[in-house]
């Protein structure tokens, strides 16, 4: 239509027959002098036909023109578009004294849109029409406001779609400026607006998206048919209006990044709790093979302490603190792996608070590393993301189970696009850090003679074996002999993923191998298969989702004895023959101490694990979803321990045994959901209706087969001339229903409410139930436009927010609440008695204990400056646990040692959490990113009523943390007889620990100094460079600590254990000699068992560790075409910078391995 | 709005879980008599077997080592020093019987309250009658070696920790008073034969608690009742002989002599068909092995030239360390041990806990504090024949009567259950024989004859307080 009337209107007669000679700028001359009448023709002729005249499109020109200009005038840039396009020029020169000045830079662009440009924000028009270029001025005139108000029901229909992956996105959010409409997309991404006129601005913004503004004025003029407007939005013209593609980019501001939270998604700009995200990259960069440990340091407030050096061993996980004074249960986050929680049920009494779940073995007989960690079966590689909730806010969606924290873990999806293969394969090795430094045999002997001459003894075969019967010229060290291996790690992953709009999928499969640093120790192998499913129906209101994961890891290991402090001299582990060599130390006397039978042991564990997962939704109507989960996981594992006769002392008349074990866990999970979403004035709300059924079922059965004559026999139970069974089962079952509330108001102000009533299975009757909900609010403090205007241009976002809730914890075992009689009752069988399966109760009973309430307070900060480039987040909590549930003590003359009940004791965590996450440097070639976590806890034990007649009278004390002590003060060595001396704080003449019955400082107890082994202080840091191809990472671990001085082993050296060479070197050995450690002896005071519980053994234990070193190169696309290929080498524990004398500062008992370093090197390509 | 309204969901049905499959509540077990039975051999089994993880409960042959320890019945090898043989326990010693005894107590008194609570009519009167006596006798056995080895303690008759996680020490006499009175119950309600044991002397019928009660009067000073319930014991003649033919015999499973035995599970790791005491005392090889305990020389002293107990219940082994060889001496009254027991196979000896020799030596002591005289050598004169030995004088006063039954108690009873050391402490002898002995200097003082009260119980139970000067 435009194009007719520039046709008809825009060409004036004669123009045809003006001489193409004159130069661009003789033109200019001319038209000043007509200028005046054209302008006048012009607004006639426009009036008239009821049209805007705003953008005139000259397609068919293909004429390509390159100008630059800096603050020209308007004249001397027309000037040039003339000249350089060999166009006439028209313009009245009078109007063009009003033009303000030209800044241009456009390359090879049309006439079209040079002028575009040139008059951007001018008063100007332009038209052309056969190489000639009409500059005119705009007008409000009566014509143009006709013109407005007949315009003014432009309808816009169109869809928003994802602009990597092309998937239509629905809820995107439509605002229409100045206008109360605001509108979102259907399930299909599309959306129709109205009634708009041409001054609209309509702007599109969707979570983890940058958003889009159209300009409604912009968009008109277009051609018929499909136009590119900008990268982001094409239009066509339809006949009732436009239908406009947005296709919106996932941001790159960290702000917008989209975060996994309880039931639904958000981003960090409008979270209103508390949750860290660890991303892929962060994970696949860390050569470990359960995810749990590539968490370590990464998120502020959490904890993660491997059991041991085992790489399949259960994984601790605290978040923000100890809340719980029972040492029985575990404080274990919920495992949510997409959206069906990881619940193991703990039947086999392996668990508690110091070690963690036993996990997937909860048979009798658990394997090293105290069981084993069902993630230890997911690979790294598939996992998206890691979301850590810690707040009331994130967690209390998760009701009871999330007391102690949710953690999310999302596996990767397929993608929109061809079909894709990336294969990744590295190959690494492990070695231990660091060797204890030891006595040599001289040196040892030496010391063992030295103490029998200050005990005044004389060594005698049966008091000094070491010294009169073994070799004394005989030297091993134990450390090598057992870790001095070199750990071997493989690992092939091969993923396809692809899919068009309505299906994605993606398919993954894994195979790792990986052999410990021990000398005597099989290998941890693993096979996983991972499956990916999503379709959207063609009206796109079904959409589903199903996942499939199942995995197969085998762990054959054998436990390390604890061999580092066994004297030099003893005899070698095996014999010529391979045996173990149990004659000489029978020769010795100590046939019941050689401590290597374990070492020809046999321990096994093969679990397979699926996951499942399918989600269902359809939007019944516009914004509102039905939806439903369901969930099924299952493990099951089988272990084995085999006692050959080959392993044990040949004196004992030895018999083979064996035991078989089968665990069993599943859960399923059915969680149907209602989901509304809608605009209200100028807000975004949405509702979230739910209800969880949740079900999980637990057993292990044990077969131990005794008596057999012959190792050869071992591997059949049917075989064993003896049998013993046993089996331990267990149900739980878990009903809830929940809402969440959450109404973002213009952006500045959110509000997230949430609620729930649980059920649990855990509970005597009548006490079941418990509601527990949450409060979350943020202000988006730099939306608010008075704010906006006062704040330096550098801060470009800020947002306070805070919460407060309730959230519970039924974590207490099954059927605690019942009279339980087993034959096995303490998790291992009763022999029979005169032929008859005996019964035995299993636990006190009360039935009367109910559900525990922790209220968690939360106040944040979130600053981002330099648009968004630094973003730092601070956040201060407060935990309030009260009538926690535990085992509480009874005396054993009650029949058992413990009761499960509600502790009256009241304990606060509280601290304060900082995240920093940085893009310092941000160019094309070189890029840095620094990631920085740190925070810090403290643990309060607020009230216990009548503490002082409770059971925890002498280990908790009002006002100090969970983990506190009392100790001693060391007062130096008694230069006349080299033994450690301590402070007579009760002045009654002798040093006294009257520990468990009266209180530190009283009665005679000398104990009054006060210190706690919580970390002060733990942190991250982890830098990132990239530059061109290159890539690097480090990331840095950083705690601060007290630790326990592991040079203390609680005992005299002197005895028959190997010592540290530091006492060695700085022991007393004569009177009136000033000392370090204490004279040598064989017989341990108690002045010498005191200094475990003096200030002596505690020092600072803090360090910063350089975690992990990560450096890739990807091969230049220009070399590989399509095609993707990354070299990398990975490398964890490589260094670490502490004060700290042991071997490692987590490593705290003296002589335990330390944790290993690995590196790893690898490729990983993507066709 | 719509959070309150989830408060008033409540559906039982969606969290209800059957009752475990792999454990009975305490109404189930109580239904029938076979049920109620495995409930008594679960206490049974637990005072011998313990579990596969902890096989090591006090009743399990620790009270004849510690006790003979603490007396001066055996000696510790090896180096180091053993805080029961040199009679210098400290608070933190421990010897592992209160929480035996008191698991065991619980586990009685659950089955006196689950069958008192049981309607069930498939439980029989007559089960109901001899379970609820068998039990008591097992608490009244376990209150026993509690308040001789702590003095006072805390009585507990219930299940419910409400009422017992806050006892305070009862006076030994009241809790004496509680023994007698089960063992009187026992008495009347518990069968006179070993039908319960198919035969075997493996569950308490009336006599053993009887011979208790003999026991228990002669500690109490009730002669006249420990001089009535032994002859009652004695008089059994059909079930009860001495073994006189072989004194290798008296420790085989069901001698003639044994009143009470506990069987030991031959599936036992390490034990296997080895009694507890025959698998702690005896060596690892008969002649050559080492012992961790060996008798003292205070023991072997008391034999009388030509006792057949000192050649057929004591023997010695060689050891060899490098190349100088010593002696030691060891009871042999038990005949398997570490070198001969086999994983599963069938016992030839069970745990013997009551025998017909006490009896007669509780009779004799008895008529001996009564002041029936004439009636004391006649007993002893039983015991000493059988050992090969002449019979006493018939001039003996009261005094020499009394030193002769302490005599025979020592050389008869030994490395069994500690008698020795209850002797010693219940005749007033303890301070006069103890603190000569070199292994116990310095003598620390009479305090040392209760043991120290766990820690962790007075910890526990702020109630609780501990022994002097502990």
């Amino acid at each position: 239509m435009y194009k007719k009337f520039t046709e008809y209107f825009c060409i004036p007669a004669g123009y045809k027959d003006r001489s193409p000679v004159l130069t661009g700028a003789v033109m200019l001359q001319q038209a000043t002098l007509r200028g005046l009448n054209w302008t006048l023709v012009m607004k006639l002729i426009t009036g008239l036909l009821l049209l805007a005249m705003m953008q005139v499109s000259a397609a068919t020109l293909a004429q390509r023109i390159t100008i630059k200009k800096q603050n020209a005038k308007m004249e001397t840039v027309l000037d040039e578009i003339g000249k350089k396009s060999g166009y006439d020029v028209f313009v009245d020169l009078k109007t063009l004294k009003s033009a303000k000045p030209v800044t241009i830079d456009v390359r090879n662009a049309t006439i079209d849109e040079v002028l575009k440009k040139c008059l951007e924000g001018q008063k100007f028009d332009f038209s052309i029409e056969d190489k000639t270029i009409v500059i005119k001025e705009k007008t409000s005139s009566f014509l143009d406001k006709v013109v407005a108000a007949f315009a003014a029901d432009i309808e816009v229909r169109g869809q928003v779609v994802n602009k990597k992956t092309n998937e239509p996105l629905s809820g995107v959010s439509i605002k229409i400026k100045n206008k109360k409409i605001n509108s979102g997309t259907n399930i299909r991404g599309e959306f129709s607006v109205s009634k708009l006129d041409p001054n609209s601005i309509i702007t599109f913004s969707f979570v983890g998206f940058d958003s889009v503004q159209v300009r409604l004025g912009e968009i008109q003029g277009l051609q018929d048919g499909g136009n590119t407007f900008s990268k982001n939005v094409s239009i066509t013209k339809i006949s009732e209006g436009y239908f406009v593609t947005v296709s919106l980019e996932p941001s790159v501001s960290y702000l917008d990044e989209m975060i996994v939270q309880g039931y639904g998604t958000t981003d960090r700009r409008m979270a209103t709790g508390n949750i860290a995200r660890v991303t892929a990259e962060e994970i696949e960069k860390q050569p470990v093979m359960n995810p749990l440990l590539a968490l370590a340091g990464r998120v502020p407030g959490m904890v993660v302490t491997p059991n041991g050096g085992y790489a399949s061993g259960v994984v601790k996980v605290e978040i923000r603190g100890r809340s719980t004074i029972s040492k029985n249960f575990t404080s274990d986050p919920l495992y949510i792996i997409d959206g069906v929680p990881l619940t193991y049920l703990e039947i086999g009494g392996n668990s508690n608070y110091q070690n963690g779940s036993s996990g997937v073995m909860q048979g009798a007989f658990p394997s090293v590393g105290g069981g084993q960690s069902p993630l230890f079966n997911l690979n790294p590689t598939d996992i998206a993301s890691i979301e850590v909730l810690k707040d009331a806010d994130a967690t209390a969606i998760y009701g009871s189970r999330g007391a102690n924290g949710v953690i999310l873990i999302t596996t990767k999806k397929g993608k929109i696009g061809g079909t894709s293969i990336s294969a990744n394969f590295s190959q690494g090795i492990s070695k231990v850090t660091h060797y204890w430094d030891m006595l040599n045999t001289r040196q040892y002997l030496d010391m063992r003679r030295q103490a029998f001459k200050n005990d005044g003894v004389v060594p005698t075969l049966l008091n000094a074996p070491d010294l009169m019967v073994w070799d004394t010229t005989r030297y091993t060290n134990w450390q090598k002999e057992l870790w001095g291996g070199t750990g071997k790690m493989t690992n092939m992953d091969v993923a396809l993923s692809g899919g068009n709009e309505s299906t994605q999928f993606r398919i993954g499969g894994n195979y790792t191998r990986q052999t410990e640093i021990l000398t005597a120790s099989g290998a941890n192998r693993k096979a996983s298969l991972i499956f990916n499913l999503s379709n959207y129906s063609l009206n796109r209101k079904l959409k589903t989702n199903l996942s499939v994961n199942y995995s197969y890891s085998d762990v054959n290991n054998v436990p390390t004895p604890n061999a580092v402090t066994l004297a030099p001299n003893a005899p070698p582990i095996y014999t010529s023959d391979g045996n173990i060599n149990y004659q000489e130390w029978n020769d010795a006397g100590m046939s019941d101490r050689n401590p290597f039978a374990s070492i020809k042991s046999i321990i096994r564990s093969e679990t397979n694990l699926l996951m499942t997962n399918l989600n269902l939704a359809y939007e019944l109507f516009r914004g509102f979803e039905i939806s439903s989960n369901f969930g099924y996981n299952n493990s099951h594992n089988l272990g084995g321990g085999m006692v050959t006769i080959a392993s044990q002392n040949p004196i004992d008349n030895p018999t083979g045994s064996a035991s078989y074990l089968t665990n069993d866990n599943q859960n399923w999970i059915v969680e149907p959901q209602f989901n509304y979403k809608t605009d209200i004035g100028k807000g975004r709300f949405s509702a979230l209706l739910g209800a969880t059924m949740q079900a999980t079922k637990g057993a292990s059965q044990t077969i131990v087969g005794l008596g057999y004559e012959d190792d050869n026999l071992l591997g059949s139970i049917a075989l064993a001339p003896f049998k013993m069974y046993f089996d331990k089962s267990g149900q739980y079952k878990y009903a809830a229903v929940f809402g969440r509330v959450n109404y973002t108001w213009d952006d500045k102000y959110v509000i997230n409410v949430s609620g729930r009533r649980d059920g649990s299975s855990r509970f005597g009757k009548g006490k079941q139930y418990g509601n527990f909900g949450a409060l979350g609010l943020a202000w988006i403090v730099s939306q608010e436009s008075w704010i906006k205007n006062i704040l330096p241009s550098f801060v470009s976002f800020i947002k306070l927010r805070g919460s407060y809730g309730i959230t519970g914890s039924d974590g207490v075992g099954e059927y605690q609440y019942l009279t339980q009689w087993s034959s096995a009752p303490n998790y291992v069988p009763l022999y029979t008695y005169g032929g008859i399966t005996p019964l035995a109760s299993m636990h006190a009973v009360n039935p009367d204990y109910r559900w525990q309430e922790n209220k968690k307070t939360e106040g944040g900060v979130n600053l981002s400056f330099l648009k968004d480039r630094i973003n730092l987040e601070v956040a201060y909590y407060s935990n309030r646990c009260n009538n926690q549930l535990l085992l509480l003590p009874t005396p054993i003359l009650t029949g058992f040692e413990n009761v499960t009940a509600n502790s009256p004791a009241d304990i606060r965590n509280s601290g304060w959490e900082v995240t920093l996450s940085a893009k310092l440097i941000n160019t094309k070639n070189f890029s840095w990113t620094v990631n920085m976590n740190g925070s810090v806890n403290k643990n309060v034990l607020l009230d216990y009523p009548d503490l002082e007649h409770s059971p925890y009278a002498t280990e908790y004390f009002i006002g100090r943390s969970l983990n506190a002590k009392y100790l001693l003060h060391y007062t130096g060595i008694n230069p006349l007889n080299g033994q450690y001396t301590y402070e007579d704080y009760g002045g009654d003449g002798m040093v006294r620990i009257k520990n468990s019955v009266d209180l530190p400082g009283t009665n005679g107890d000398d104990r009054y100094l006060l210190t706690t082994l919580d970390p002060k202080f733990i942190g991250g840091f982890g830098n990132d460079f990239q530059y061109k191809n290159w890539n690097l990472g480090l990331f840095f671990q950083y705690k601060n600590q007290m630790g326990y001085n592991s040079s203390y082993i609680g005992e005299a050296a002197g005895s028959m254990l190997n010592i540290g060479a530091d006492i060695y070197s700085n022991h007393w050995q004569q009177p009136g000699q000033p000392a370090k450690y204490a004279r040598f002896t064989t017989k341990s005071e108690l002045s010498d068992s005191y200094v475990n519980a003096s200030d002596l053994a505690y020092t600072d234990a803090s360090y910063l560790r350089l975690n992990n070193v990560s450096l890739s190169y990807t091969v230049p696309e220009k070399v590989m075409k399509n095609k993707r290929l990354r070299i990398f080498v990975h490398a964890q524990n490589l260094w670490v910078y502490t004060k700290y004398q042991g071997i490692d500062p987590d490593t705290q008992n003296f002589g335990a391995m330390p944790t290993a370093k690995v590196i790893i090197a690898g490729l990983s390509l993507t066709l | 709005m719509l959070i309150p309204v989830l408060f008033l969901f409540s559906c039982n049905k969606l969290i209800e879980i059957p009752e475990p499959k792999d454990t009975l509540t305490t109404a189930k077990v109580f239904l029938t008599d076979a049920q109620a039975t495995s409930a008594m051999a679960g206490v049974l089994t637990k005072m011998i077997n313990g579990t596969l993880s902890e096989a090591s409960p006090s009743f399990r042959g620790k009270i004849t080592v510690l006790n003979g320890l603490s007396a001066d019945e055996l000696i510790v090898n090896g180096s180091g020093v053993d805080v029961f043989a040199s009679n210098s326990l400290n608070s933190f010693s421990t010897d592992g019987l209160w929480k035996t005894a008191y698991e065991t107590i619980y586990g009685a008194n659950a089955i006196v309250e689950g069958i008192a609570a049981s309607k069930s009519p498939a439980l029989k009167a007559k089960t109901r009658l001899e379970l609820t006596a068998e039990a008591k006798f097992i608490r009244a056995f376990s209150y026993f070696y509690l308040v001789n080895t702590y003095g006072d303690v805390p009585l507990s008759l219930t299940t419910d920790f409400n009422q017992t996680r806050s006892l305070a020490r009862t006076p030994s006499a009241t809790v004496y008073q509680q023994i007698t009175n089960d063992l009187l119950d026992a008495v009347k309600d518990l069968p006179e034969d070993y039908a319960a044991g198919g035969g075997e002397r493996i569950r308490a019928n009336k006599w053993a608690a009887k011979a208790l009660l003999a026991r228990v009067y002669l500690f109490t000073g009730n002669n006249a009742g420990a001089v009535k319930e032994s002859s009652d014991v004695i008089a059994q003649t059909a079930l009860y002989q001495l073994e006189t033919s072989d004194l290798n015999r008296v420790f085989l499973k069901n001698s003639s002599e044994a009143i009470w035995q506990l069987q030991q599970n031959s599936l036992v790791d390490n034990t296997g068909t080895a009694t507890p005491e025959g698998y702690a005392l005896l060596p690892d090889s008969l002649k050559t092995g080492a012992v961790s305990h060996s008798l003292s020389p205070f023991l072997l002293k008391a034999f009388e030239p030509g006792d057949l107990r000192r050649s057929k219940w004591v023997d010695s082994t060689d050891v060899k360390s490098g190349n100088v060889t010593s002696r030691y001496l060891f009871p042999y009254k038990y005949k398997t041990g570490k070198f001969n027991r086999s994983i599963g196979g069938v016992a030839t000896e069970y745990y013997m806990v009551l025998r017909l020799a006490e009896q007669y030596l509780i009779r004799a002591e008895a008529n001996a504090l009564a002041g029936q005289l004439g009636l004391v050598a006649n007993d002893l004169n039983i015991l000493r024949r059988r050992a090969g030995l002449g019979d006493l004088s018939n001039a003996l006063n009261s005094a020499q009567l009394l030193a002769a039954v302490a005599k025979e108690r020592q050389t008869e009873l030994f490395a069994e259950w500690g008698h020795r050391w209850m002797d010693l402490k219940r005749t007033g002898q303890a301070t006069a024989v103890l603190s000569l002995i070199p292994a116990k200097q310095p003598w620390r003082g009479d305090y040392q004859l209760l043991y120290p009260i766990p820690v962790e119980e007075i910890r526990k139970d702020q109630f609780l307080t501990q022994n002097p000067n502990y």
